[in-house]
């Protein structure tokens, strides 16, 4: 008897300190949420982290500091796989509030509507706002503001400077004429025939960046004002025919089937004395080529005037957020001029912004000047991804180069064939 | 007529035991197929979501890439399909001849080795391999002397590369072969050999009518399951080649891949073509169980 009371009265005991512990733990949360609930968290998703942490935390630091009410929240994916969570995500509806985006899929996120159309936040702006970006282009399929570039990324070449100056040149070159003749001589042949370095390497994909820069300075026209593609004209077929040449002679053996990855080892062994590039390669060549060897950065030759093709990340708001006008704030000051500064001055970025043209380190560092000189006095500027065609050309560009390097087509027959692939493509979306 | 409680409480019990199951199978196989249905009858465009029936299937049947990418698919299936099992069939034999012994059992554990591997790692290591310049292929062939069997193996059209591909998903899936046909040898009782010795059958004989019979239905089930398998494989392709070059390479997979996340970001026209697919493979095989699975297994 006597033990049964001991243990009611244990039970008891038990029951008012778990019961203490349940108020005590419910009221720490409650309190949280109502602290939280004083500021709203955006979500971001980006990939830059994974590239350049550092500057995405002080652009980061800078806003909130800004704006004390609104804390980031920033999700990081790798770059290859980013496209499939953003579509995916897209697809369900659950986008985060701020999304970047970028690549081949920028122009899906929009097309599929996942992106908010930035018009309404643009125009509550003062005048000028958008002509202060270097490269802000409407969205070839809405028609509108979906996304903002923050990070230039622009096209060049990166040489090997002992090969150059093995082969007798001490400056890079700078017409396509100069180009092929230097990767000619640069092109070494071991006893046995085989060649033992070659003059130039790139990537095969259907946007790589060498035919980008080619058919932009070479004057093709990517597409016409009434929609149809523009890779048929001339001037397209001269810029693959002198590309083929290139490829053919003074590139590695299997170059049609190259993806990025393939055209960087090779320069970053030192096989190569060129490699077709951009910017980006900067912090991946100072870890990752071969020691003993100086490499820079060269501006893309020039055929009748300097011209620059630009690749840009953008950043956009995810459709249905729940805080937009907060989205907005965020979005507009990581494209905007302070967050580009900061990018530019800290991080070795190339400007997006007109503003931001004038900061010292642009035009004296050698790994940015080339490309912000490029981009400063192009006078041509091509942004592959404002062509509605666009995702055609990914879709049947790289198709097209390897039948010519294969020797299935001629350049003429090919880049015709390509042009009207496009069309029909274009005609059943 | 009135259930009783007990035969209630049975049908319960039962429900339960197989909700979870059943909610699993629904949730991560019927709905998404369901979804993907749906998805493959609407255009999206930025502002709409208009029906338009079977348009998108109209268009993967005309889609050239599309054809190409079956037959590629087919052609990949019945050649890995067929290596897995020839391989996976020799070393079964080998290792039922050679019995019980270390021998045996270090090789067993050797040539299981290959199904181990992430798939991605061994498509990474082969990548490596049949690397267009630092291929570890051909730098073993020109330190042996052999620099003329060099190649640019996933390059060269004169190698197709799809059949090199081929043989390295063979390398790669053959020892759950084996090992599925190394059981089945396993339960043969050595009577019928004795009793087909004494009775002078020759060694294609004994194979036919007392091996291939116990190996027979567990054929029939890998060879099944393999080629599913091998209809919707995508690692390797997507690593090695990305269905290049020239699309020499694309199957289905990576070109259903590409079109949703890629080309287009066309969802309804990637769903499409998911749905041929998985039409063709169910009439592969209902065809496949009414002919091989047709009666009952006798000796």
């Amino acid at each position: 008897m006597k033990k049964e009371n001991i243990l009611k009265g244990s039970n008891i005991v038990l029951l008012m300190l778990i019961f203490t512990f349940s108020l005590v733990f419910a009221s720490v949360l409650c309190f949280n949420d109502f602290a939280q609930a004083e500021k709203v968290t955006l979500t971001v998703w980006d990939t830059s982290s994974n590239e350049r942490p550092e500057a995405v935390k002080a652009i980061v630091k800078a806003f909130e500091a800004q704006n004390p009410d609104i804390q980031v929240k920033i999700e990081t994916t790798d770059w290859n796989s980013f496209a499939q969570k953003s579509l995916l995500a897209g697809e369900a509806n659950v986008l985060p509030d701020c999304i970047e985006v970028g690549g081949d899929w920028m122009q899906p996120m929009a097309k599929r509507g996942y992106l908010e159309d930035l018009q309404p936040f643009i125009d509550k702006e003062p005048d000028g706002f958008i002509d202060d970006y270097l490269m802000a282009t409407k969205d070839s399929w809405t028609g509108t503001y979906s996304y903002l570039p923050w990070i230039a990324n622009v096209m060049g070449f990166y040489m090997v400077e002992e090969y150059l100056k093995e082969a007798g040149f001490t400056e890079a070159p700078k017409t396509w004429e100069e180009f092929e003749e230097v990767a000619k001589k640069c092109t070494i042949k071991g006893a046995d025939g085989k060649v033992e370095r070659w003059g130039f390497v790139s990537s095969q994909k259907s946007s790589a960046e060498f035919v980008r820069m080619l058919l932009n300075s070479f004057g093709a026209v990517f597409e016409n004002p009434d929609g149809t593609s523009g890779l048929g004209s001339p001037e397209a077929i001269a810029a693959i025919e002198y590309k083929t040449r290139i490829e053919k002679n003074y590139a590695p053996e299997g170059i049609a089937v190259f993806e990025a990855k393939e055209s960087r080892d090779i320069f970053m062994a030192g096989k190569a004395a060129f490699l077709a590039e951009g910017n980006w390669m900067n912090s991946m060549l100072e870890v990752g080529m071969m020691p003993g060897l100086t490499w820079k950065p060269f501006l893309t030759p020039v055929k009748d005037v300097p011209t620059a093709v630009v690749g840009p990340e953008e950043y956009g708001i995810g459709k249905g957020t729940k805080h937009p006008e907060e989205a907005w704030k965020f979005v507009k000051f990581i494209t905007g001029p302070e967050a580009d500064a900061i990018l530019v001055k800290q991080f070795k970025g190339i400007p997006s912004h007109r503003v931001n043209m004038s900061i010292p380190i642009v035009h004296l560092d050698p790994l940015v000047a080339p490309f912000a000189d490029q981009l400063a006095n192009a006078k041509r500027i091509e942004f592959y991804g404002g062509y509605k065609t666009y995702g055609a050309f990914v879709k049947y560009g790289r198709d097209t180069y390897q039948k010519i390097l294969y020797g299935k087509m001629t350049v003429e027959e090919a880049m015709k064939e390509l042009a009207k692939k496009i069309d029909e493509e274009m005609a059943k979306q | 007529m009135k259930v009783s409680s007990q035969k209630k409480t049975y049908y319960w019990t039962a429900f339960f035991f197989i909700a979870p199951g059943v909610s699993f199978v629904f949730f991560l196989t019927l709905y998404p197929f369901g979804q993907a249905m749906l998805m493959s009858i609407f255009k999206v465009t930025s502002d709409s979501r208009t029906f338009i029936g079977l348009a998108n299937y109209q268009r993967a049947f005309q889609d050239n890439l599309f054809w190409l990418s079956l037959w590629h698919t087919l052609y990949f299936t019945v050649i890995s399909v067929s290596l897995h099992y020839f391989i996976g069939l020799g070393f079964a034999l080998l290792l039922y001849r050679l019995g019980k012994s270390i021998v045996s059992n270090i090789l067993r554990g050797f040539l299981f080795l290959p199904w181990l591997f992430a798939s991605a790692v061994w498509c990474v290591t082969w990548q490596l391999i049949l690397h267009p310049h630092f291929s570890v292929l051909n730098a073993l062939f020109n330190s042996l002397g052999l620099s003329r069997l060099s190649h640019s193996w996933l390059s060269d059209l004169s190698l197709l590369p799809l059949t090199i591909l081929s043989v390295v998903s063979g390398l790669k899936f053959f020892p759950f072969h084996m090992v599925m046909l190394f059981a089945a040898l396993q339960v043969i009782p050595l009577e019928l050999f004795e009793a087909a010795e004494i009775d002078g059958a020759s060694s294609l004989q004994k194979f036919r009518s007392i091996t291939w019979q116990f190996l027979k239905p567990v054929t029939t089930i890998i060879l099944c399951y393999d080629t599913i398998g091998s209809f919707y494989y995508f690692d390797l392709v997507w690593i090695l080649t990305r269905g290049g070059p020239m699309n020499e390479t694309e199957v289905l997979s990576t070109y259903i891949f590409k079109t949703v996340f890629q080309l287009e970001g066309s969802f309804e026209y990637g769903s499409s073509m998911a749905i041929i697919l998985m039409i063709i493979l169910s009439i592969f095989i209902m065809v496949y169980i009414k002919i091989f699975l047709r009666g009952e297994f006798e000796i």
